[in-house]
């Protein structure tokens, strides 16, 4: 059953080598004006010693993981602007210990109409399109600029979440080092 | 020959005006977000401010220099835009950008990419200039490029090759983010998303997001832009010859995400 996420909240989404551990997280939220603003999703594949690989940060203008079990899928079309995910955890390689979801939010100089921005994060399981858990976030883009969602981690032989909901002020990188002591490289 | 000694030069040979009563002076190291912060120049769009021609009056170099008061944080408070006026000027400074914020580096970033103006600048005389000049034919190879794109292209089935073209009305956005998670850009690559964001190439530009499909695009770095299966090939000569025959140039930016610290 869907549930819905508070900050600081953890679930588990799967076992380590048990079921098919293929998931689909999806951003949604209402865009008020249009070209002039938009919000990407950015992934970050951390692994052990807190290294980022710069080709395993996933997003719009680099759609997959060097191991392709990430892969990003974008679809602006409509009013309701779609970004999502695909994650197939049983493919993840061992190195990465963790992966961390945000978002940057884009907004150009001319966007005044616009405050505050609902959006939407669902986990979803691809083979049953179950949707797992869902996190709501109200962001005020006239003061930040990125939000980290919150993370993928192992724990003992499970896949959990970890809900952040991290709001930053400053750009996606600024954002995830305040939380996250990692390397990009 | 560094950036001083081809100054130097530029000013043994040509002169520069002023068309602005307010502004009087100018020299070939002004920079434009120096008019940004005047509030009498906010209030124009565009404005012809400078005229740059050879002191030699025989050699016929003429340019007019715009000034542009438009913005776009971390990339520019202001440009200039330079308008070859005369036949010679528009051999000289054909195939290059024709969009700076620095005159100083502009002057010497054509001095480097154009043949022309170098054995210019050299002899100082521009009869021995043209006969030296080897005139090169680059619509043969633009015309190359364009056969070689539209081949990489047909060999993929449309959905299969969709997913890589970036929506093209999303320009701003993606030369924010390459600015907000890149190190520091050249004056090369600055000049060059100023220019492509002054919709003169706007329907003849897409960005993509995977190198796998095809084997002709422009990829932009922080230091150079250049294309990569023809370095050599000159780029603004290559995108007006895109807007001119109607077709597509495909770019790649390239994201070293070094911004965050």
């Amino acid at each position: 059953m869907e549930k819905l996420l508070v900050k600081g909240e953890k679930i588990v989404i799967g076992k380590r080598n048990e079921g098919l551990n293929h998931l689909v997280l999806e951003l949604t939220y209402l865009n008020p004006a249009d070209l002039l603003f938009d919000i990407d999703i950015f992934v970050f594949m951390v692994e052990e010693n807190h290294g980022v690989n710069k080709k395993n940060i996933i997003f719009y203008n680099q759609p997959r993981s060097i191991c392709k079990s990430i892969v990003y899928r974008e679809d602006d079309h409509g009013d309701e602007n779609k970004k999502s995910v695909e994650v197939n955890l049983n493919q993840i390689p061992q190195p990465i210990k963790k992966i961390v979801f945000g978002c940057s939010i884009y907004k150009d100089a001319n966007v005044t109409e616009a405050k505050n921005i609902e959006l939407s994060f669902q986990g979803i399981d691809k083979m049953t399109n179950m949707r797992m858990f869902t996190i709501h976030d109200k962001i005020n883009i006239d003061q930040d600029e990125t939000v980290i969602l919150g993370d993928i981690y192992q724990y003992k032989d499970l896949w959990k979440f970890n809900t952040l909901k991290y709001q930053h002020e400053e750009n996606i990188l600024r954002g995830i080092k305040k939380l996250y002591p990692i390397k990009i490289y | 020959m560094d950036k001083k000694e081809c100054l130097k030069l530029i000013e043994q040979y040509f002169h520069i005006k002023s068309f602005i009563n307010k502004f009087k002076n100018p020299d070939f190291k002004l920079k434009s977000h120096i008019f940004y912060y005047r509030e009498i120049f906010k209030e124009v769009d565009e404005i012809r401010m400078l005229r740059v021609a050879s002191k030699n009056i025989q050699d016929d170099i003429i340019l007019d220099i715009y000034y542009v008061s438009k913005s776009f944080e971390g990339l520019f408070n202001g440009y200039f835009k330079i308008h070859p006026i005369s036949t010679t000027a528009r051999k000289i400074f054909g195939n290059v950008s024709n969009i700076c914020t620095d005159l100083g580096y502009y002057f010497y970033y054509v001095y480097q990419n154009s043949d022309l103006l170098k054995k210019y600048l050299i002899s100082g005389n521009l009869e021995n200039t043209m006969e030296n000049h080897q005139k090169n034919d680059f619509k043969t190879q633009f015309d190359r490029i364009k056969k070689e794109t539209y081949m990489d292209i047909a060999k993929y089935d449309m959905k299969e090759i969709e997913n890589i073209f970036l929506n093209r009305e999303k320009l701003k956005k993606y030369i924010t983010n390459f600015i907000r998670l890149n190190g520091k850009c050249s004056e090369e690559v600055k000049m060059f998303l100023i220019q492509i964001l002054s919709d003169q190439y706007k329907n003849n530009l897409c960005f993509i997001n995977s190198e796998d499909y095809l084997n002709t695009f422009i990829k932009i770095d922080t230091k150079s832009i250049y294309l990569n299966n023809h370095p050599k090939v000159p780029i603004y000569g290559l995108m007006d010859y895109a807007t001119q025959e109607h077709f597509i140039l495909f770019l790649k930016l390239e994201i070293y995400f070094e911004g965050g610290d």
